[in-house]
């Protein structure tokens, strides 16, 4: 099997790392640019920060702290948080992120896929989309941190973005979300099917064993917020990747 | 050699690609770097970068749009400047691109073309950390560990004509090649300084060896 | 007769400050290394006797609790073996991490492998970096030389409040002054009425998230909750290198270099900022605890002091970065002249008039005859 990515997702809000459960309840973990010289030396694949609050208070994450960002970072990162026009992203992008991500903006303007990707390419777009099954058990997509429903039908929403021409998707699974109980295998599987871009695995990750299963039903990378900042029964905040023997071990 | 005040290493700014990321880090081991897309600060640099994320027609139509074609063929051409080209920045070296059906500047007998697979089960772009392997001994990947992976991130790759000018292969669901060498000319599709501390020491080496 | 300036047995010299040597050409800490020495005994039957002794009083202690000791833990080899020595005694510990924002990779790989292989709870308090940033800033425009002492503190402050919230008796603390000698106070005072006062100086009043460690709550702890800060390596034989061979076989630790090094700022102040600032070489102290046990030789010392430090420029770039100074500041605070926390509002003048309790104290085992060496400076 080819080597897929194993990332870390690291939520920003008040120039502070945060980690929360479902999407509302936060805990600190600390100094971003400590995180990412420990996350350096771990030689991690790759980083994404999402600024949290941004989106909610009509801001974009900050370009002097993605400059800060690709100082430290010697891997590829990806930013996102309130991205709405083709300004921000090539502020945000000549600060040194390799790949912006769209959420809330790509549900309100799916113009805006295809601006960034003529002008930057394809790989520098990721859009993440969040997920959870409606009342009536419908898989649906959300916007506005799991808050709002958009109506829009999950496989159809992908492929929309994949048309739009997005280089990556992030998918989430609201309710796995802070869990560390596995991915939500079934979604993934079916958004990897539905698109020929990559797709990443993201929210509900807790052990090595679930990105192997991801990778195996067709996820081109995984993501995981929870796992790599805490550690133990009682979730003591401890930055942390697995070794390379264990991501040896996915392969074997 | 440590770059002293006399070194002039410039970053070919054509509006693509993440400068400020490569500039920062070299600074940091005491180079001297500007970002330049003048014809009088390239064509008189010591060392030149060409980096480029993006579209390929693009990034041509901006080289030719800032008149940088004259003054980077003198630099490289005619003056031999040492100059590494990074992931689109290698591809523009070559003769042409499927992207936009576009010439390039044809430094090199390299084309460069579209990952295509009848299996899809293979996404593109190839995102991700993928072996570099060398087909012959190159100086610049001196302390650097045979084993270590390389952070791709592109839709098309080179195709080299000529044997001898290619240095390394890499492999997504055929081989291609990741790096190429032509006298003072040297690109790699991959990016050295988002490769880690390995990959940062590729770009470490051409500067220690061309300053 | 002129009194000299060096110690005839330890590597304490003239950069020491207020050394005081007797006739007998040694320095008061050697002394109080004697005293600590009758305190914690190196009979190894009579040590091994207290262990047990001691061991026993916390497992009574923990009865019915889900602990019955606190660990403060770094991933340093102190408190890496003696966490491992905790549980090998068949004690129940919480290990606890204080984080600061300048752990390393190595410190928290440690502290990650070391919890997992023994199967115990760990528990961080990261402090809040925006208001910590500012109080690590207050310490070096104070221009002391005691700048972790910010951190110092919180940790301690940190242990007190989970053995409170826990109901659990004691805390167990890695420091050793066999193997790391008494630090001078003037390196390492430590209050928190000092912090507050510092933090003052610099134009910070309140603390919303710093856990600041009064006096009062101090007593509060010691006292009324009585909960007993033990040095627990002191408690066996414990040798720093044969820890570490020991806990790279079992755990696969990794060392991280000097004493303190695993955390960044901790690397940086004592290796170089201390060093270039006010002439102190931090080593000086480290070495002279083996020597003074003949674990190692005068001249083996003094050859492992020979060169500075070895902490790169970009360390210090990084530390100056990542405390948001500018250039010039950074600049102004290595040329600002040297100062003492003498010159700040201290708890030391009140517990200078109480010196006979904290005696007593001691006696009756509330604290640990370290910190009254420590404190008590004669």
């Amino acid at each position: 099997m080819i080597r897929k990515r194993i990332i870390p997702v690291l939520l920003l809000k008040n120039n502070g790392l945060y980690k929360g459960v479902g999407y509302d309840k936060y805990v600190y973990i600390g100094d971003p640019i400590n995180a990412v010289k420990i996350f350096n030396d771990m030689e991690v694949d790759e980083l994404i920060f999402l600024d949290i609050e941004a989106s909610k208070n009509n801001k974009v994450i900050s370009q002097e702290f993605v400059e800060k960002l690709s100082e430290e970072c010697f891997m590829p990162f990806s930013v996102g948080g309130g991205i709405k026009s083709l300004k921000d992203a090539k502020k945000l992008i000549s600060a040194g992120a390799e790949k912006i991500v769209l959420n809330n903006w790509a549900i309100n303007q799916p113009e805006l896929i295809t601006e960034i990707s003529n002008s930057f390419g394809s790989q520098s777009i990721v859009v993440a989309v969040d997920t959870k099954k409606n009342w009536l058990g419908k898989q649906k997509v959300y916007s506005l941190s799991g808050k709002k429903s958009t109506n829009l039908n999950l496989e159809e929403w992908i492929m929309e973005i994949e048309k739009r021409g997005a280089g990556e998707i992030l998918i989430n699974s609201i309710e796995m979300d802070g869990k560390m109980n596995g991915y939500n295998t079934d979604i993934i599987n079916r958004a990897a099917k539905s698109v020929n871009i990559p797709v990443i695995a993201g929210c509900g990750a807790g052990a090595v064993s679930h990105f192997k299963k991801a990778f195996e039903i067709g996820a081109d990378a995984c993501a995981a917020g929870s796992m790599f900042v805490f550690h133990g029964a009682r979730k003591g905040v401890l930055i942390n990747y697995p070794s390379k023997e264990e991501i040896e071990n996915i392969y074997t | 050699m440590k770059n002293s005040l006399m070194n002039k290493i410039v970053i070919v700014d054509y509006g693509l690609g993440n400068i400020r990321s490569i500039k920062h880090k070299l600074e940091k081991y005491n180079y001297t770097v500007s970002l330049s897309n003048k014809a009088n600060e390239i064509e008189s640099a010591d060392l030149l970068i060409l980096p480029g994320v993006g579209n390929f027609k693009v990034g041509m139509e901006n080289i030719q749009n800032l008149d940088l074609i004259t003054c980077l063929n003198n630099a490289v051409l005619k003056k031999k400047k040492p100059i590494i080209g990074i992931c689109l920045g290698m591809q523009l070296m070559t003769s042409y691109s499927e992207e936009g059906d576009c010439a390039g500047l044809n430094w090199v007998n390299a084309r460069t073309k579209k990952f295509f697979f009848e299996d899809s089960k293979l996404k593109i772009p190839n995102v991700g950390w993928r072996t570099n392997e060398l087909l012959k001994p190159n100086n610049y990947f001196n302390q650097i560990p045979k084993d270590k992976y390389f952070y791709f991130t592109h839709s098309y790759y080179v195709d080299c004509k000529e044997k001898e000018d290619v240095i390394a292969q890499s492999y997504y669901g055929n081989k291609f090649t990741s790096v190429f060498q032509k006298d003072n000319i040297f690109g790699v599709q991959f990016h050295p300084e988002k490769s880690h501390l390995n990959g940062f020491r590729l770009l470490l080496n051409f500067m220690e060896k061309n300053l | 007769m002129k009194r000299p300036k060096k110690c005839s047995r330890c590597l304490f010299d003239e950069t020491i400050p207020n050394l005081r040597i007797d006739e007998n050409h040694i320095c008061k800490y050697c002394r109080k290394h004697e005293v600590l020495i009758k305190f914690y005994s190196q009979n190894d039957d009579i040590r091994a006797k207290s262990l047990i002794e001691l061991v026993e009083k916390v497992k009574k202690t923990g009865i019915r609790r889900k602990y019955d000791v606190i660990v403060g833990v770094s991933g340093g080899v102190d408190s890496s073996y003696m966490i491992h020595k905790v549980v090998d005694l068949g004690l129940r510990p919480l290990a606890v991490y204080f984080d600061n924002n300048w752990g390393s990779k190595i410190s928290l790989e440690n502290i990650k492998k070391i919890t997992t292989k023994l199967n115990i709870d760990l528990f961080t308090y990261v402090v809040n970096w925006e208001e910590f940033k500012n109080i690590q800033k207050a310490f070096l425009y104070a221009s002391v030389p005691c700048v972790e002492v910010p951190t110092d503190l919180a940790i301690s402050s940190v242990l007190y409040q989970l053995a409170s919230k826990e109901s659990v008796k004691y805390i167990f603390t890695g420091a050793s002054f066999i193997t790391e000698g008494t630090v001078p106070l003037e390196w390492s005072f430590i209050d928190g009425t000092y912090i507050k006062s510092v933090c003052k100086n610099y134009g910070i009043k309140n603390f919303d998230n710093y856990p600041l460690l009064s006096l009062k709550k101090l007593f509060y702890y010691t006292f009324i909750k009585k909960i007993v800060q033990v040095p627990f390596n002191n408690f066996y034989s414990y040798n720093k290198q044969s820890a570490k061979k020991f806990l790279t076989k079992n755990y696969s630790w990794e060392d991280y270099g000097g004493h303190h090094y695993e955390n960044i700022y901790s690397k940086w102040a004592f290796g170089w900022y201390t060093f270039h600032k006010f002439g102190f070489d931090k080593r000086k102290v480290s070495l002279s605890g083996p020597l003074r046990m003949g674990e190692i030789t005068k001249k083996e010392a003094l050859e492992m002091i020979k060169e500075p430090p070895d902490i790169n420029q970009k360390t210090t770039d990084y530390v100056v970065k990542k405390l948001d100074l500018k250039n010039e500041e950074f600049i102004k605070i290595m040329k600002a002249r040297p100062n003492s926390f003498k010159n700040f509002k201290t708890s030391m003048t009140f517990l200078l008039r109480f010196r006979k309790l904290v005696g007593l104290s001691v006696k009756l085992g509330f604290i640990s005859p370290v910190v009254y060496e420590k404190f008590f400076d004669e």
